[in-house]
């Protein structure tokens, strides 16, 4: 097993009202592709329930700095009792969402991706000395690197909701019915 | 090395949607990217009160060039399986109500043909051609292509299960239609 080293732990996101669930996913997998991250989509569960849909996604992201170093972002959210609600903008009508959300963040960087430096106790243990002493400055940088990332997508995160927020108050109205 | 497992995805749906649909939709899937579909298990439990239970694996393959070939594996576990008549559009249509459970994986096959078998000359230029020699092709070139074409059939997938996210960005990353 490679080594994974947890950068940022259990970062927290809740909201609950209007939104649009698939514009959400579309910022999510957008952002990825556009900074050139790889996707995996690790679970996708979606149930219908009287009160309405819950949806839990578990997304890995992941980049490959270099041969050694690979960045993993690990996204938990929680869709609960969506319902879909047809709300009035301008005298038009728009198909929203409703419900709460909850998601969790997790970063990662995991070194010696190809394993190729534990097949022995002395390799591991130079991987070790070389990690923490030698190439210091690589792992900083790449962890930067994370952090900028996930920086940007927790900003986009937020934004994205407190559009909608800004929008329960007062631009939008239910549509009766 | 002689094959370069694809991770996939899981995805679980309960609620109200067309199997039939869902099987076409995947053949045709395989159709359109020259697979071969074969259907490997189909297991049916006796139905209970609650319902029918089913067990199916799909694979699919697709020979890339004479040493490489694509393995595509699709299980799918149903559980609480009920059929429900239901009408749209003035006409009537069979759906399922059931749980379900797809997993998708994927592996690059080496020497399909099993030419560099036999003898141990003919496994050291193997592992020659896919240590060394097609190193890329193996595991970057052809392990991307198979990995970006599972997220296009799993997209389908939740598609036609009319999931929330039914959305994949990469779609046009092999810069094929679906």
């Amino acid at each position: 097993m490679s080594e994974k080293k947890l950068v940022v732990d259990q970062t927290k996101f809740t909201y609950e009202g209007l939104f649009d669930l698939n514009g959400f996913y579309r910022l999510l997998d957008g952002f990825f592709y556009e900074k050139n991250w790889d996707r995996y989509e690790k679970m996708n569960h979606e149930f219908v329930t009287p009160t309405g849909k819950h949806i839990r996604l578990e997304l890995w992201p992941f980049k490959n700095i270099t041969d050694y170093y690979r960045i993993h972002i690990k996204i938990r959210v929680n869709f609960m009792d969506v319902i879909k609600v047809e709300v009035e903008k301008d005298g038009a009508k728009i198909k929203m969402d409703k419900g709460k959300v909850s998601i969790i963040f997790d970063c990662y960087v995991e070194s010696d991706r190809y394993q190729r430096w534990e097949k022995s106790p002395f390799l591991w243990f130079l991987r070790t000395m070389m990690d923490r002493h030698v190439f210091k400055e690589h792992y900083l940088k790449v962890q930067k690197w994370l952090l900028s990332d996930f920086e940007e997508l927790h900003t986009r995160t937020k934004s994205f909701f407190n559009v909608y927020r800004h929008y329960e108050r007062g631009q939008f109205t239910v549509a009766p019915g | 090395m002689t094959k370069v497992s694809i991770p996939g995805g899981t995805i679980r749906y309960n609620g109200l949607f067309d199997f039939d649909g869902l099987y076409q939709a995947t053949v045709d899937w395989c159709k359109t990217h020259r697979y071969w579909f074969h259907e490997e298990t189909y297991k049916h439990k006796v139905p209970s009160p609650m319902g029918a239970e089913q067990e199916l694996w799909w694979k699919m393959d697709a020979k890339v060039t004479e040493f490489f070939k694509f393995h595509i594996q699709v299980k799918l576990h149903l559980w609480e399986m009920t059929e429900v008549e239901v009408i749209k559009d003035g006409k009537k249509k069979i759906l399922t109500n059931a749980r379900l459970q797809i997993e998708i994986s994927g592996k690059v096959e080496a020497d399909w043909q099993k030419k560099f078998e036999g003898s141990k000359f003919r496994s050291i230029l193997k592992t020659l051609l896919t240590d060394y020699i097609w190193k890329k092709e193996f595991t970057t070139v052809y392990g991307d292509m198979l990995y970006y074409r599972m997220w296009n059939l799993h997209t389908l997938i939740k598609k036609y299960l009319d999931m929330q996210t039914a959305w994949n960005e990469y779609a046009g990353y092999l810069r094929e239609n679906t």
